[in-house]
């Protein structure tokens, strides 16, 4: 069923065309992930999702219920986290709850305990949010987003912050709520490598324009042809580097090891060959797979840069 | 429904907010020890103004207060007879010093004729007697009948009867020496003097001892019984007999002008002038008098019903005084003609002059016919003291700012609109339940004030005048009808203030900024009011505000002008308290309507609010 759908929508902000033209889709049961570098527009969708942005042109409907026209229907069906999430810092992390909460209807509002325990949040609930780190903000903002048994769940970058167990519970309970719960979660992110271990499909944007859609199987295929960054940390360097300058691969020595740029199908083979040579491998590492390069190779190369 | 559940959820928030709180229990604190301080204040206030029968002279001791003692510093207390006369009593010093003369007689005096001396120490005896038989009754300052004692017909009276006793058996000369300091001899007119007591047979003479002996039994009587109503019937005859000597006077002069028609125009005026005080003794001084004698009401002695009479007294005079000239007369009368511009101008300030003289003695009369004093007779009586605490609806306008001003804007700054406005609550819902829950909260504060303090002050200050009332030319209201719209009016400026600061909040989305400038606005206009204030100052009567004096600039122009903006409606309860710019100006006859400020408060308010709705709906929140 599809719980999310925007249909050509377009933002003009003084003059200057944020949105242009994007449309896009998120079914029950799914992850999606919109990704995008800095001022791409991901904030200013998800801002239009949620109602805080007007609409320039387009219609963006969430279960069936357009936003513009029906937005108090559709509202009831998506729970989010736009930006950082601001709460009150007067108040305690429950009573910021119990104050979204009572604007739902209340036959959908879950056990406001039982929903901090799903964050992890129990045992600091009844503190002042003023005493909160960013990490446990970040979580009593996607609580708050949890608070009415969404269907929908649009979320901005909701890694921020978190430490790295905090971001395994985080893909573990979105996971979990897809499976089980038969919600839909749009996710926005510049991490792809974040993207790839919880989304089925992925957006990506940039300059406002949605310039490709992946499921995460042609994400994974096409990772296969791309060009990475190796180092190689070995027992023999120089021979190392002799054999790949053998193989006219781009290479050089840097910080006691061997770093060479290839496809990622030619690895197993170097690695044998080196092995071979009667050399000690101790690692190879694969550079961190940053945006750039994957603009690069999923974009038939007419974004070279990211502005 | 949903707009309610809203409201509920939003108030409820504030009640969380615990500067807020603070704030709500300092005002109700206020509420309830403003009254306590004005009490502690003045602890007298509650006898004064109690209804009903007040003791008579005997028992209404003067104020003994130490701050005579103070005054009368030095002075030692005189011992006549085993009567002791204190510094601060009205003859005092009178008899000090004719003691001292009569103790040293011979250093004081020297005398050219012979036997004056023995006349002198005679007269100075009989008055020093006199004086001391004076200051056993009257002890203190204040004491009314000291009127029958420095009445200026009758000041010159025993030296006359002295005189009457003397001028047969003693030496002409040697007696109006003796007498020199009592009476006042004219050398260059003597005809006067003669006519009075020489040219007179013996049988007048007696007749003029005895009325002089019987005045003086009379006096004492009066001022020995200490009896109101003797008191009252003594200066009724001394009226009466003013009258007799105006129109024995008036005849003298028309007999004047008869053997000399020449004179007639000079001498007019002072029988138009003669006539005027008769008029004025008959139709003004004698029946206030009986008025008091029929309502018990004895001069000075701090009641409210003599603060009345002093009013019906002076409005009636001031009603035979200020009568409006022809337009003859006022053409020639330049400087009415400076005041005033046209002949029309000026009788519309004399008749509204008038109007407010008549009803001054309207109120008045009612007042202590029904024995019920109006808000004016009680100035620090229960129902001015809430009248008075209405200023603290101010004190909430600046609550409603500092709410208003924040609501809002402290969203936009500290990010949690964002939060705030992804709920299934439309944004007019959103926005219209924080502005009515802020607004109710203010609202509710005020009422929950004044009740307080209502109830406060009648603890404090009695309950018993509340049940006053207030008189108009239309009749009488009792103090609650009259209380309640006013109380009820002094939320509109609250409200305004409000919404004021909530458009800024939502549109500036700056919490300093909406508080600040309208807390500035309402501060100027209260400066803007205290300056009028300064530049009309203060008088004991309503006056056409065309008769103050300006000091060269044109106050009166720029209120005017003022009156249609909201400035002076600012401090809305300045128009239900005595004595304030406002009402002072309203009396002058500025045209300031309450109605229009109530009405232009009510438009502006909706304006704001509409402004805030309106953009905030189509505002992209970009925080």
């Amino acid at each position: 069923m599809e719980l999310l759908r925007i249909e050509s929508l377009t933002k003009v902000m003084k003059k200057r065309k944020i949105l242009d033209n994007i449309s896009l889709h998120v079914n029950s049961g799914e992850i999606v992930g919109f990704l995008g570098p800095n001022g791409a527009g991901k904030t200013t969708t998800i801002k239009m999702i949620m109602g805080l942005f007007t609409i320039t042109s387009g219609k963006i409907t969430v279960c069936g219920h357009d936003v513009v026209t029906d937005f108090e229907s559709a509202m009831q069906n998506v729970g989010g986290i736009v930006e950082n999430p601001d709460l009150y810092k007067r108040m305690t992390g429950k009573q910021n709850l119990e104050y979204f909460a009572s604007m739902y209807s209340k036959d959908k509002i879950r056990n406001i305990d039982d929903v901090a325990g799903l964050v992890k949040m129990s045992a600091r609930i009844n503190d002042k949010v003023k005493t909160y780190s960013l990490g446990m903000r970040q979580r009593v903002g996607l609580a708050q987003a949890l608070l009415h048994t969404p269907r929908l769940l649009v979320l901005d970058e909701p890694t921020n912050g978190l430490d790295p167990i905090g971001i395994k519970e985080l893909r573990d309970l979105l996971k979990y709520l897809a499976k089980n719960a038969e919600a839909g979660v749009f996710i926005s992110s510049h991490l792809l490598s974040e993207m790839e271990l919880m989304c089925d499909r992925i957006y990506i944007i940039d300059e406002g324009v949605v310039i490709g859609e992946k499921t995460i199987e042609q994400v994974k295929d096409s990772a296969e042809e791309q060009i990475f960054s190796y180092s190689f940390v070995t027992s023999g360097s120089e021979r190392v580097l002799e054999y790949l300058k053998g193989l006219d691969a781009n290479c050089e020595q840097r910080n006691g090891g061997v770093t060479v740029v290839m496809k990622r199908s030619e690895i197993p083979e170097i690695i044998r060959t080196i092995i071979g040579m009667g050399i000690d491998i101790y690692a190879v590492n694969q550079a961190q797979r940053t945006l750039e390069q994957d603009f690069i190779s999923m974009t038939t190369g007419t974004k070279t840069q990211i502005r | 429904m949903k707009f309610f559940k809203q409201l509920k959820i939003e108030i409820k928030n504030i009640l969380g907010m615990k500067f807020v709180i603070i704030i709500a229990i300092l005002a109700l604190l206020l509420s309830v020890v403003w009254p306590v301080y004005n009490a502690i204040k003045s602890p007298d206030n509650k006898q004064q103004w109690v209804v009903g029968a007040r003791p008579l002279m005997e028992t209404m001791a003067p104020v003994d207060d130490s701050s005579a003692d103070d005054y009368y510093y030095g002075e030692e207390p005189i011992i006549i007879d085993g009567v002791t006369i204190a510094p601060d009593n009205p003859f005092y010093y009178e008899i000090k010093w004719m003691k001292e003369q009569l103790d040293n007689f011979d250093a004081f005096n020297k005398f050219e004729h012979e036997g004056a001396k023995e006349l002198k120490y005679e007269l100075l005896e009989e008055m020093y007697a006199h004086n001391v038989r004076l200051a056993k009754s009257i002890k203190v300052q204040n004491d009314y009948r000291l009127d029958l004692i420095w009445m200026w017909q009758k000041s010159q009276l025993r030296a006359e009867k002295f005189i009457h006793e003397h001028i047969t058996t003693s030496d002409f000369d040697a007696l109006i020496e003796a007498v020199r300091d009592y009476y006042w001899y004219d050398p260059y007119n003597t005809e006067m003097f003669e006519n009075k007591f020489v040219n007179i047979s013996s049988i007048e003479r007696l007749k003029a001892i005895e009325d002089a002996e019987a005045y003086y039994t009379k006096l004492y009587a009066v001022l020995e019984s200490n009896d109101f109503e003797q008191y009252i019937f003594m200066r009724i005859d001394i009226e009466n007999e003013n009258i007799e000597n105006n129109n024995k006077a008036i005849t003298a002069l028309e007999r004047q002008i008869i053997d000399d028609p020449s004179l007639e125009e000079s001498l007019k005026w002072q029988i138009d002038d003669l006539n005027r005080q008769n008029d004025y003794i008959q139709s003004n001084t004698i029946p206030i008098l009986k008025y008091r004698l029929e309502k018990n009401i004895i001069p000075n002695d701090g009641s409210w019903q003599n603060d009345a009479m002093r009013d019906i007294e002076n409005a009636k005079s001031r009603l035979i005084y200020e009568v409006p000239v022809t337009e003859k007369e006022f053409n020639e009368q330049y400087h009415l003609k400076e005041q005033y511009g046209t002949y029309s101008r000026y009788l519309d300030a004399i008749n509204k002059l008038r109007d407010s003289f008549s009803a001054t003695i309207l109120i008045a009369e009612n007042s202590i016919d029904s024995d019920m004093p109006d808000l004016k007779y009680a100035p620090d009586g229960t129902r001015n003291q809430a009248l008075n605490f209405l200023v603290y609806g101010s004190i909430i306008g600046m609550l409603a700012i500092m709410l208003g001003g924040w609501m809002m804007a402290s969203e936009f700054q500290l990010g949690t609109i964002r939060l705030l406005m992804i709920r299934p609550c439309s944004r007019t819902k959103i926005l219209m339940s924080k502005f009515a829950a802020a607004l109710l909260f203010c609202i509710s504060l005020y009422l929950a004030g004044v009740i307080l303090n209502f109830v406060m002050n009648g603890v404090m200050f009695g309950f018993s005048d509340y049940a006053n009332p207030s008189y108009s030319a239309s009749g009488q209201i009792g103090f609650l009808a009259y209380y309640l719209p006013k109380m009820l009016a002094c939320i509109v400026p609250i409200i305004f203030a409000y919404c004021f600061a909530f458009m800024l909040s939502t549109t500036v989305k700056n919490v300093a900024v909406a508080i600040s400038v309208p807390a500035v606005c309402f501060i100027g206009c209260v400066i803007v009011m205290s300056i009028i204030k300064g530049r009309i100052g203060g008088g004991f009567y309503p006056m056409p505000i065309d008769a103050y004096y300006y000091g060269g600039s044109n106050v009166l122009e720029a209120v005017k002008w003022l009156a249609w903006t909201p400035v002076p409606f600012v401090l809305l309860s300045d128009f239900f308290t005595l004595d304030s710019v406002i009402s002072r100006l309203i009396e002058s006859g500025v045209p300031i309507y309450l109605a229009y400020g109530l009405s232009l408060f009510a438009v502006l308010s909706v304006v704001c609010t509409a402004v805030s709705v309106w953009i905030f709906r189509k505002r992209d929140i970009t925080q």
